[in-house]
């Protein structure tokens, strides 16, 4: 038996201890200081973050519902794949663009413009390619990648965008496996993607095609919910 | 602490995490998934799921502790 509550503490915290492990404890925090500051501090993080408000910028009912999509129905053909798929790519978007995001947000008031671009639905769109591996961003220049976001950002409507690395990723298939990507797939695989916002399906399509992407490939544009 | 400072010093000590632990605080406390869920969406075992969850929180702890707030400033 461990001499203290380690991995524990967590599910100590969040009420997730079963009763016996449980009075055994409160017991041990009462004698010990380690594992009481420890428990201090669980509780302070988890307090805080329990408050964290749902902000739209963070599409989590999105990322929720994509997960749940992605578990076979019934047709586990196809379509699992590309909305595991889709959810990896939210997952990322969220961590590494959607927090990033806040903080920029919360550090700088935003533009009247923003605000109002914020009602507006929002399109993720996938830049797939017609070949793989992928024409090198330095040959196909990122230049036109950087004028396309910043032509949308400046009209407010720019949510977060990426470029993947040129490396296929891993596809998690329905029954848990795990596997590379098919250089033969149609489409082969996805380079980037971009969150914008847009008035309708009609206004996204409009900016796939002010952007650079339609010459190496196509693009999936998608309606978040 | 007003309450959007309490957000910006949380964003702030998220922001300091690194991304896989990052990962596993977003997707428990924005999206609600529960750890079944973010093992499948990240193809990781249940038990790692735990474990960063749980060193996500003791440095997410350390860094609110050290910025001055406590489980009694929270609102």
């Amino acid at each position: 038996m461990n001499d203290h509550l380690g991995e524990d503490a967590l599910a100590y915290v969040t009420g997730e201890l079963v009763a016996q492990r449980r009075a055994w404890a409160e017991a041990h925090l009462a004698r010990c200081a380690e594992c009481s500051a420890e428990v201090r501090r669980l509780r302070l993080a988890a307090g805080a973050l329990a408050g964290w408000p749902t902000d739209p910028d963070i599409p989590a009912a999105l990322a929720k519902r994509i997960v749940q999509q992605a578990r076979p129905r019934e047709s586990p053909q196809r379509w699992p794949a590309r909305w595991l798929r889709i959810a990896a790519i939210v997952v990322l978007m969220m961590v590494s663009a959607g927090i990033g995001y806040r903080l920029g947000g919360a550090a700088r008031a935003r533009t009247p413009a923003a605000v109002v671009q914020d009602s507006l639905p929002s399109f993720l769109l996938l830049l797939e390619e017609s070949s793989w591996p992928p024409v090198a961003a330095a040959a196909r220049g990122r230049a036109g990648y950087v004028e396309w976001a910043s032509a949308i950002r400046q009209t407010g409507q720019f949510v977060a965008g990426e470029k993947l690395t040129d490396e296929p990723g891993w596809r998690i298939l329905s029954d848990g496996s795990v596997a590379r990507p098919e250089q033969s797939e149609r489409p082969p695989n996805v380079s980037g993607w971009f969150l914008v916002r847009a008035q309708n399906y009609d206004a996204a399509i409009e900016w796939v095609r002010r952007g650079p992407h339609l010459r190496y490939g196509s693009v999936l544009v998608r309606q978040v919910e | 602490m007003e309450a959007r400072e309490q957000q910006e010093t949380l964003a702030r000590a998220l922001a300091e995490l690194s991304p896989a632990l990052r990962e596993v605080v977003v997707l428990r406390y924005a999206a609600g998934l529960d750890y079944r869920e973010i093992a499948e969406a990240l193809a990781v075992p249940q038990g790692s799921v735990g474990s960063r969850l749980h060193r996500a929180l003791q440095q997410l702890g350390s860094l609110l502790e050290a910025q001055g707030l406590n489980a009694e400033s929270l609102l």
